[in-house]
């Protein structure tokens, strides 16, 4: 289906707007102007200009999609719109830039010192922010050592099976532990990992409107992942947009049958895991803390329910609530100056349920709300699976 | 996995089932494409008809209209249905009747419909008669007229007033859900902009857009600093009143623990003969499957989805269920009253009036014989036999 | 009862685009003119038809001259009436199975008359126009051909006209025509909103009447003989073209896709009917028309239909007992002076197309004004006509807003309003485009009546009857494509209306 199909589809009901966490801020017409109604005026020579500001404000988080009963794939709309207006963007050098978190990963963990000084220092801080308009407290700060690194050394042995783990830049770069507990997880399950070279999923290229790149970032990583599909390998994922754009992105934009196939094979990887909870379960040790579960937009979007919820209740004695809503980070969004009223605003109402839930520890799947919460909400908080590992390998509590 | 009660579809019908076989303490997932009809409809929920006594004009249906959804229920079920259904809402959005007949509540086009259960914000519509009203618009919101409902107030024996408040708010374009989200903030300007001009008034007006989270409060607090009924008129979607439903009543499911699938379409199934096996839903990459032992189809009429036209037929899409297009003295719409047929079991029947799956129960606008834009029982029909559906798919396919 | 009189030099009978390049022309030099329409501007075929500004193309082979002229006074408009016009360029496509002979003798008269084509590869085609059925293309040419919105350019005469004094009476029909002896004297006219009947006095009358030219002729006791053919048009909700794009082929039924601004119109048929009232498209028509479209575009019949709607084209037979005496000014159309018929000081004019209207208004108002003793010449060709209220497709989320399908601001809605011949709602929409997008009005309908209600333009009961009215054309609209989006549509409209605002049944009161 393409998005001259999608189109069509829209009765202009303006449902999708009620699940919008945007839509409260007053320059935000909503997914419906921004999607259908706009692409199909830019279509028919309207000028772009005048959505400019407003379709950048779109968080891609996807909650318009879910919302929409008639079936129309609004942010596929937006994403299009944002291509007709990406030469007029303001920020257009720092937007591209921060769309390739891979290659300021790259740079952060070859010279991390430089970029956590840069950044921590204040000149550095005011310099991000007068010339990239980058919010530098949100901005966290890059591992030293790159998770590609660390897992060449770390390929189980004695495997019964093999899968592929796409780790994406957030793990790769900011925070490997998350690989090395899925590593590991699967080492215990006797599940065989290997880490091939990747790129940036793509997404961020996409969502800032860059979409010739995103569409050549998808066909590098395609043409990666291909040899593995072809020996039957699943594809796991630990962050839910890397997940969702391999199941659904690539396919929708490329529309090839490579991305088809590929789109079959993966999983996000609590998804996977979840089929194996039995085994896991006789593993786990009770744990005793109160942690409340974050769900991200990008896991909601790939209805699978909630896998890591499911993992994370095999744990004995841990006290676990779950919180709903976006956390108004989305990727580099909320680092944006010119963004970041909006984030927080959107953000608000999350942070205060789970400050209200006062736990020791928060959990949930993606980077951006990680940093975004850690941030915010000043607790720790952990990848699902890092707390699972953690639970395996610990008698007490975990270690904060 | 696998559950006890799988629900197609989560509008009222599939809704109201979902919670009666929770009550029942059944296992039970709710798989639904979008949101539903309740985000159009008024949120008052309608029962029969106009000027007729509604529960008479039911009675009649049984007998002179079979193939109408209330003939397979039958007077005493959808009464227990209704009982059922506000006794789950009593917290969360509580609903209310006018002794058995019903109301007729002001509509933004200065008329009246009618309607039978009503949510706070709409009851007190049953005392207007000769009061006096003031009706409360906001000038930066084009969807309502306050002018044009006082005159039609006036016209019906009321002795109404308008005025337009200009409210400090940026938004250019708003509509009801922006409005709404803001007066979840900001309600208590309405106090003090309106605390003089409300001294003079017996009740007062406004559109429905009084909040979305915090609705129950806000009501409350208007009517007892105002020191007056406060009623909601129902606009142009979407909703505000029938979000607030939906959205307490999807609540509502998840806290009794059922699990949620929103966002995803069903699109096929598995049976073995005249049992349905599980359902596949059209997730991203791979689809999901997900079995039971009793599925529920409420996948709605033509706009819910339920039902798809195309150029060359009418169909069912999930269990290929025939689609009935009854020929219709009405000409005005030919698919006013299209849908499935099914049995007092609400089993879906083929076109030989046999049943196509024993394990399968339909509820809501996907079942055909009547036409709730005109005759006023759309809600009614989708709480009946939702909660009748419920009651069907827990005794099994015996 | 006549109680008002006018008086004017000439009248105008017809509001189509040809009455109204007429009026035009006349303010222009100078001759005082009163222009009667019984329903809206562009009511006849003129807001029925296609909106092809011919490059002249497409009657190369059947008559060559008709294509020149087409192709002159195509290039004419693109200056005079930017507004209106969309310079989009056409393509000619060859699918296969059609004669390639014919695309030979195309193109040797194509060269013959200077119009400029020239065939581009079919990748380049299929990357410009993805529709394209790239299995059934043979050969591609570029054309001159433009996107014209016939309201617009109606509306622009019309503006430009009264701008300079000649006056528009809307909703007004002409009922008898005054005659003294020899001499025609005006018209009993009958305005339709008050009922109240006047006269209007004139030198000459002018019968503009497009399909309706014969009953008006009839009204002088003077047959003209007509054929009438009906062509139904199938409008789709968005712009599935960048481009005009013809099939190269003898002309037939639905073999054109025009671009018209957010949306696009595949046409048409041509079925002999017996009244120029005769209106309904048929779901056969519709039917056929897409299978032929599907054989130059794909899944052509799986795209969203907004509504169907079809237009009289009059065919004007000549004068069987004198057949000598036209005054065949060109073979598009004809200009007849009934002073043939005894009836001095009255013209018919018949035939032609959209593309043509200026250049039948001059020739038509030379002879009105020799008749007159006026001198000064045409200046059509070189006055710039005033904008349009709605023009260029645009994006206008920043401004208070009626209708989000096609961005109608609060403010074009309130200029419209302003136009001394926009009366009713019909005439709002044409002049904005309000409620003629995907929504087909579902909710800016509602929002432009609240609107005219606060302005204290429309009562109480006219709301409501405003809606009832625009939910009836509706269903007449969409009956024959009630599938689909579409039909969802309808069924959310008709819940809206009849559910919510119980505007169905009067059995409202309490
Ligand atoms: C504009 C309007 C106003 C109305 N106003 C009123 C009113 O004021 N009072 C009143 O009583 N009634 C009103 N009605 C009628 C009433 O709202 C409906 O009859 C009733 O809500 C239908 O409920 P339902 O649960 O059967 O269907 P729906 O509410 O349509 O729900 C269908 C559900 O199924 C889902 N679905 C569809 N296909 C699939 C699939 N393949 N897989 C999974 N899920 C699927 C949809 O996403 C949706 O969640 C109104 C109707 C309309 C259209
Ligand atoms: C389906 C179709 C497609 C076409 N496509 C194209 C195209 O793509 N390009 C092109 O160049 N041409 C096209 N044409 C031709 C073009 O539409 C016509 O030539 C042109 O619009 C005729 O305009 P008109 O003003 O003469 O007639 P009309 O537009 O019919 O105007 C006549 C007016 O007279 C009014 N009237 C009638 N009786 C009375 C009365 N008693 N009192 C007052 N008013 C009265 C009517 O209401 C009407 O508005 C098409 C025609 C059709 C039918
Ligand atoms: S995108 Fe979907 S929910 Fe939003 S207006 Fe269109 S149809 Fe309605
Ligand atoms: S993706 Fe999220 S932020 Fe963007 S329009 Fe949709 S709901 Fe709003």
């Amino acid at each position: 289906m393409n998005s001259t199909t999608e189109l069509d589809h829209c009765l202009k009901c303006s449902i999708c707007q009620s699940a919008c966490p945007v839509i409260t801020s007053a320059s935000f017409p909503g997914p419906k102007l921004l999607g259908s109604d706009a692409l199909r005026l830019l279509k028919a020579g309207a000028d772009a200009g005048a959505v400019l500001p407003a379709v950048e404000a779109c968080l891609n988080c996807k909650r318009c999609e879910l919302a929409c009963p008639h079936g129309v794939r609004i942010t596929r709309l937006i994403s299009d719109v944002k291509e007709r207006t990406v030469t007029a963007k303001k920020h257009y050098w720092r937007d591209l830039l921060l769309s390739y978190p891979g290659f300021l990963g790259k740079v952060g963990t070859i010279v991390p010192g430089l970029v956590n000084f840069f950044l921590s220092n204040k000149i550095g801080r005011k310099l991000a922010k007068k010339v990239m308009s980058l919010d530098a407290d949100a901005v966290s700060n890059y591992a030293s050592r790159p998770l590609s690194r660390v897992t060449s050394s770390l390929q189980a042995a004695e495997t019964n099976r093999k899968v592929v783990y796409f780790a994406g830049c957030y793990a790769n770069y900011i925070e490997p532990e998350i690989g090395k507990s899925l590593v590991e997880l699967l080492g215990l399950l006797k599940i065989g990992v290997v880490v091939p070279t990747e790129h940036c999923c793509g997404m961020p290229l996409l969502a800032n409107g860059f979409k010739a790149q995103a569409k050549k970032a998808f066909q590098k990583n395609l043409k990666a992942l291909l040899p593995y599909l072809q020996e039957g390998c699943d594809i796991l994922c630990t962050c839910p947009t890397c997940a969702l754009a391999l199941k659904q992105v690539y396919l929708e934009e490329l529309g090839t049958d490579e991305a088809e196939v590929l789109s079959k094979f993966v999983y996000d990887a609590s998804e996977y895991l979840v089929n194996y909870s039995d085994q896991l379960a006789g593993l786990i040790k009770p744990v005793k803390l109160h942690m409340v579960y974050h769900q991200p937009c990008h896991t909601l979007a790939q209805g699978v329910g909630q896998p890591s919820l499911t993992l994370l209740k095999l744990i004995p004695e841990l006290k676990l609530q779950a919180v709903d809503g976006c956390c108004g980070q989305s990727g580099t969004y909320g680092f944006k100056q010119e963004k970041k009223k909006i984030s927080e605003a959107v953000g608000k109402a999350l942070f205060k349920e789970i400050e209200q839930c006062a736990p020791d520890l928060v959990s949930t799947d993606c980077g951006a709300c990680t940093m975004r919460i850690k941030h915010d909400c000043h607790l720790d908080v952990k990848h699902p699976l890092s707390v699972l590992l953690q639970s395996i390998k610990t008698d007490d509590s975990l270690p904060d | 996995m696998k559950y006890d009660v799988v629900v197609i579809g989560a509008g009222l019908a599939g809704m109201t089932a979902a919670l009666k076989s929770l009550i029942e303490g059944r296992r039970v997932v709710v798989i639904a494409a979008g949101e539903n009809t309740l985000y159009y409809a008024s949120g008052s929920l309608d029962l029969y008809g106009g000027k007729e006594n509604p529960w008479a004009a039911v009675k009649r249906l049984e007998s002179e209209r079979p193939d109408h959804p209330y003939a397979l229920i039958g007077t005493a079920l959808i009464e227990e249905s209704f009982r059922f259904l506000m006794g789950e809402l009593e917290t969360v959005c509580p609903y209310q009747e006018n002794s058995g007949e019903n109301v007729w509540v002001p509509t933004s086009l200065g008329g009246f419909r009618p309607s039978y259960l009503l949510p706070n914000g709409q009851f007190p519509a049953v005392s207007l008669k000769k009061k006096k009203v003031l009706v409360v618009g906001f000038s930066s919101y084009r969807d309502f007229n306050s002018r044009l409902v006082a005159s039609g107030m006036v016209s019906r024996g009321c002795e109404a007033r308008a005025i337009d408040l200009d409210l400090h708010y940026d938004k250019i374009n708003c509509n009801s859900i922006d409005l709404a989200y803001y007066f979840d903030d900001h309600w208590p300007d309405l106090i003090k902009s309106l605390q003089e001009t409300a001294k003079d008034v017996d009740c007062l007006a406004f559109p429905a857009v009084l909040g979305l989270n915090n609705f129950l409060d806000i009501h409350q607090n208007l009517q007892d600093a105002l020191g007056r009924p406060v009623i909601e008129i129902p606009t142009l979607p979407p909703s505000v009143p029938g979000i607030r439903l939906s959205r307490a009543m999807l609540a509502r499911i998840q806290q009794q623990g059922a699990e949620v699938i929103k966002g995803f379409p069903v699109i096929s199934t598995r049976v073995s003969d005249d049992i349905c096996l599980g359902v596949y839903i059209d997730t991203p990459g791979h689809p999901r499957y997900v079995e039971g032992d009793s599925f529920i189809l409420a996948t709605g009429g033509i706009l819910g989805g339920g039902i798809v036209v195309s150029e060359k037929s009418v169909d069912e899409k999930v269990f290929g269920v025939p689609v009935e297009v009854p020929v219709n003295e009405n000409q005005e719409y030919p698919y006013a009253r299209c849908g499935l047929k099914a049995n007092k079991r609400l089993q879906p029947l083929d076109k030989d009036r046999k049943v196509l799956y024993r394990n399968v129960f339909c509820a809501g606008r996907i079942l055909g014989g009547y036409d709730p834009d005109l005759e006023h029982d759309g809600a009614g029909a989708a709480i009946a036999t939702g909660y009748k559906a419920a009651l069907e798919a827990g005794r099994g396919d015996s | 009862m006549i109680s008002v009189t006018i008086k004017t030099g000439v009248l105008v009978i017809g509001g189509g685009i040809t009455g109204a390049g007429i009026l035009w022309d006349l303010a222009l030099r100078g001759i005082d003119a009163v222009l009667i329409e019984q329903k809206e501007p562009a009511y006849g075929a003129t807001g029925r038809c296609h909106g092809l500004l011919h490059g002249g193309c497409r009657y190369l082979v059947k008559d060559s001259a008709v294509a020149a002229e087409c192709y002159r006074e195509n290039k004419i408009l693109q200056s005079v009436a930017k507004g209106a016009i969309e310079n989009t360029g056409g393509y000619f496509v060859q699918v296969k199975g059609d004669d390639p002979g014919y695309v030979e003798q195309w193109l040797n008269l194509a060269g013959k008359t200077g119009i400029p084509v020239k065939e581009i590869d079919i990748q380049t085609a299929i990357k410009e126009e993805p529709l394209l059925a790239v299995q059934n293309i043979e050969r591609v040419f570029t054309v001159p051909d433009a996107a014209v919105d016939p309201f617009d350019l109606t509306l622009m005469n019309l503006t430009g006209a009264t701008q300079r004094g000649a006056k528009v009476f809307t909703n007004t029909r002409v009922e008898e025509l005054i005659i003294t002896g020899n001499q025609i004297r005006g018209a009993v006219v009958k305005d339709l909103a008050s009922g109240e009947s006047y006269s209007i006095h004139a030198d000459i009358v002018v019968n503009a009447a497009g399909a309706w030219a014969a009953s008006i002729a009839a009204k002088a006791g003077i047959r003209l003989n007509m054929k009438y053919g009906k062509g139904t048009l199938v409008v789709f909700a968005q712009r599935l073209t960048k481009r005009v794009i013809n099939r190269l082929r003898k002309p037939g039924d639905g073999d054109i896709i025009v671009p018209a601004k957010s949306v696009c119109l595949l046409g048409t048929t041509d079925i002999p009917v017996s009244s120029p009232d005769d209106l309904d498209p048929t779901a056969a028509e519709i039917t056929k028309m897409l299978n032929i479209g599907e054989e130059m575009f794909d899944h052509l019949s799986e795209k969203r239909i907004l509504r169907t709607f079809a237009g009289i084209r009059p065919l004007y037979t000549g004068d069987n007992n004198n057949g000598e005496q036209n005054r065949e000014i060109s073979r598009g159309f004809a200009v007849i002076n009934h002073e043939k018929d005894a009836v001095d000081g009255f013209y018919s004019i018949v035939g032609g197309k959209l593309t043509t209207y200026r250049l039948m208004a001059e020739q038509l108002v030379d002879v009105v004004a020799e008749k007159l003793g006026v001198k000064n010449p045409c200046q059509t060709a070189e006055t710039v006509l005033p904008q349009p209220v709605a023009g260029q497709v645009k994006l206008a989320v920043e401004e208070p807003m009626l209708c989000e399908c096609e961005q109608v601001t609060v403010q074009d809605l309130e200029r419209a309003c302003e136009l001394p011949f926009c009366r009713d709602l019909h005439t709002i929409r044409k002049i904005t485009r309000l409620g003629l997008g995907p929504c087909q009005g579902t909710f800016c309908i509602w929002r432009a009546v609240m609107l005219l209600y606060e302005n204290q333009r429309i009562s109480a009961a006219e709301c409501r009857q405003l809606l009832q009215e625009f939910l009836a054309e509706r269903g007449k609209g969409s009956c024959f494509t009630l599938w689909g989006d579409q039909l969802k549509q309808y069924e959310l409209a008709r819940g809206i209306y009849l559910n919510n605002f119980q505007l169905g049944d009067a059995a409202d009161e309490i």
